[in-house]
């Protein structure tokens, strides 16, 4: 099943500024794949276009093999609670502890408190900041606000996770812990796309690759080397093992469409027994 | 519905977070609303005083001499659509009231050998027959009755009160009107800054899939109070001016009806809604 898919996109900005020319690409459902190229490629226009922040100035984009080229501001907001997203800058919002800056996303699809709560201290001990759920965002360090970002991003169990340059100024440690972080969520049926210039990691992780420079997505013989460890081509994407995520049964446009593992929206009605595949 | 309590306690927070912007846009829904409510009280006593003066108005029928049975009459014009009441003045009571009021003119009661006077009766109309048609009406009927000689009401000075009141209708009007505009922009302007401090919080809240209904509830809630707390403060301002007024006897002034404070309040809620609403959904285009 096709998770993202591009046709001929096209994205420019007032004053004849390309985003984007003439991208077309898939990512299929629970697969893992690195956006890379120079800054001012298009990576973060692509992420922007996915969860409908930009309309593409011409072709077509399907998620969930659902079109939402077109879809109204209306749609958008179901639309994004299918994705997460980490953005190159976290978005944080600095005034709130980090407790409340997951819960928010809970209350926005309306799931009862007390799952509210069993869901941010969980989600926070899988990125391992649980004990500092009362800590504000500026507080944290870089690489702990990372973690809070991805933590948000993934809260809601969405279907796909897109991270703006997640490793940005961290050390590799933290960066291949953040990576970790990633491939589990991935391990769970959500498909992960990652923005970076950081080709060590790209190195390490055998993922599908897209490689922009100026808003044109390279055909593969031109990939620059430095992708690969020496002697080493393109491989294709190693789609790692994935528990099964049931297909969402409506349109992931309508109104109660909930993030997939989430299936008991409406208020007031008691959570069922916490999944044991958590 | 489920989230009431996040929507109150986020209003609440936003509240008590923005204090500068906050206390800023009450203040100034304070100031505006002081303007709009102490117009609106010089407006209600202006048209008590009118009420008081048009109380005033009454007609004098006079009545022919040897007129047997004044009583009868009296009842007569009783029955006349738009009379009040009666109060008949002999020809004595006539006399003795013009003098009373010549008291100090000695050479003009002087001249004053035999009573001319004719009995009347004064005439009080009931309200509806306080315009100048409606007095002319009473008068009309009065003055065909065959006891009565001849009718006299104050037709110019009913005229200048009834243009009097016509011209501060109109003014009233486009003041309070012009007034209750300033006050939305103002007032609205102040809410846009109390929202633009959170256009953060509200485009994250939109990248994370939040409708925009979710968002601009708290802000909807925050306006309401900004526009309540700031309209009856203005209420209670002027409130309290009438009765410092009042108790240091320089003026008497009536204060607002209740209807009228609670009018004031409610419009300054309704334009604090209206103003957060505005505000909010230039950032909810994301
Ligand atoms: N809102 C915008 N208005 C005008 N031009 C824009 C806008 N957003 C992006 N661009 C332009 O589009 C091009 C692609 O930008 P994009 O942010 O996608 O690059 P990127 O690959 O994410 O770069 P980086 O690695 O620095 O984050 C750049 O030339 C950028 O200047
Ligand atoms: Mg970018």
């Amino acid at each position: 099943m096709e998770m993202i898919r591009f046709e001929n996109v096209y994205k420019e900005y007032a004053h004849n500024i390309t985003g984007l020319a003439d991208v077309s690409l898939v990512i299929n459902k629970g697969g893992f794949a690195f956006l890379c190229g120079p800054s001012g490629a298009g990576k973060t226009t692509i992420m922007r276009l996915v969860f409908s922040a930009e309309k593409p100035t011409s072709g077509r984009i399907f998620i969930s093999e659902e079109e939402i080229t077109d879809i109204s501001l209306r749609q958008v907001p179901y639309l994004r609670r299918h994705i997460g997203m980490v953005f190159q800058d976290f978005r944080l919002l600095t005034d709130r502890t980090i407790f409340d800056n997951l819960n928010l996303i809970l209350l926005v699809l309306g799931i009862p408190s007390a799952e509210r709560k069993r869901r941010c201290l969980s989600v926070l001990s899988q990125v391992g900041l649980a004990h500092r759920r009362n800590a504000y965002p500026l507080q944290l360090s870089g690489g702990e606000q990372q973690r809070i970002a991805i933590a948000r991003a993934i809260i809601a169990d969405p279907l796909i996770l897109l991270a703006d340059e997640p490793t940005g100024n961290l050390d590799p440690d933290t960066s291949w812990d953040i990576l970790q972080t990633l491939r589990q969520i991935n391990a769970r049926g959500t498909t992960v796309v990652v923005a970076t210039h950081n080709y060590g990691l790209v190195r390490r992780l055998h993922a599908k690759l897209f490689y922009l420079r100026k808003g044109r997505l390279l055909p593969k013989e031109e990939y620059p080397q430095i992708l690969y460890h020496e002697g080493e081509t393109m491989e294709e994407e190693v789609v790692l093992p994935t528990l099964e995520s049931t297909p969402p049964e409506k349109s992931i446009l309508a109104k109660d469409s909930v993030p997939k593992a989430i299936n008991y929206q409406g208020g007031f009605e008691p959570p069922p027994p916490p999944p044991d595949a958590r | 519905m489920a989230n009431t309590g996040y929507f109150l306690k986020e209003a609440l927070a936003g509240f008590s977070r923005g204090k500068a912007a906050t206390s800023s846009a009450i203040a100034i829904t304070t100031f505006t609303f002081l303007i709009l409510a102490v117009f609106l009280l010089i407006a209600h006593n202006l048209r008590l005083i009118i009420i008081e003066a048009k109380k005033e108005v009454s007609i004098e029928a006079y009545i022919y001499e040897g007129v047997a049975n004044p009583q009868y009459l009296g009842k007569k014009i009783l029955d006349i659509e738009g009379v009040a009441g009666v109060e008949y003045i002999s020809k004595e009571d006539a006399e003795e009231e013009f003098r009373s009021s010549f008291e100090n003119d000695a050479s003009l009661l002087e001249v004053l050998e035999k009573n001319y006077f004719p009995a009347s009766y004064r005439i009080k109309l009931s309200e509806e027959m306080h315009s100048p048609q409606g007095v002319a009406e009473v008068a009309s009927k009065v003055v065909a009755l065959k006891e009565v000689e001849d009718v006299d009401y104050m037709r110019e000075w009913l005229d200048n009160l009834t243009s009097t009141i016509h011209i501060i209708q109109v003014v009233g009007l486009v003041v309070g009107i012009l007034l209750g505009l300033i006050s939305i922009v103002v007032i609205g302007n102040a809410i846009r800054l109390t929202v633009l401090a959170r256009s953060e919080r509200i485009s994250i809240m939109r990248l994370v899939g939040a409708t925009s209904g979710f968002v601009r509830i708290p802000f909807l809630i925050e306006g309401l109070l900004v526009g309540i707390i700031g309209g009856a403060m203005a209420v209670g301002l002027v409130y309290l001016g009438c009765w410092l007024l009042n108790r240091e006897a320089l003026l008497t002034i009536s204060y607002l009806p209740g209807s009228y404070n609670l009018a004031l309040v409610g419009s300054a809620g309704l334009i604090g809604v209206l103003g957060a609403f505005t505000a909010v959904r230039k950032h909810l285009k994301v």
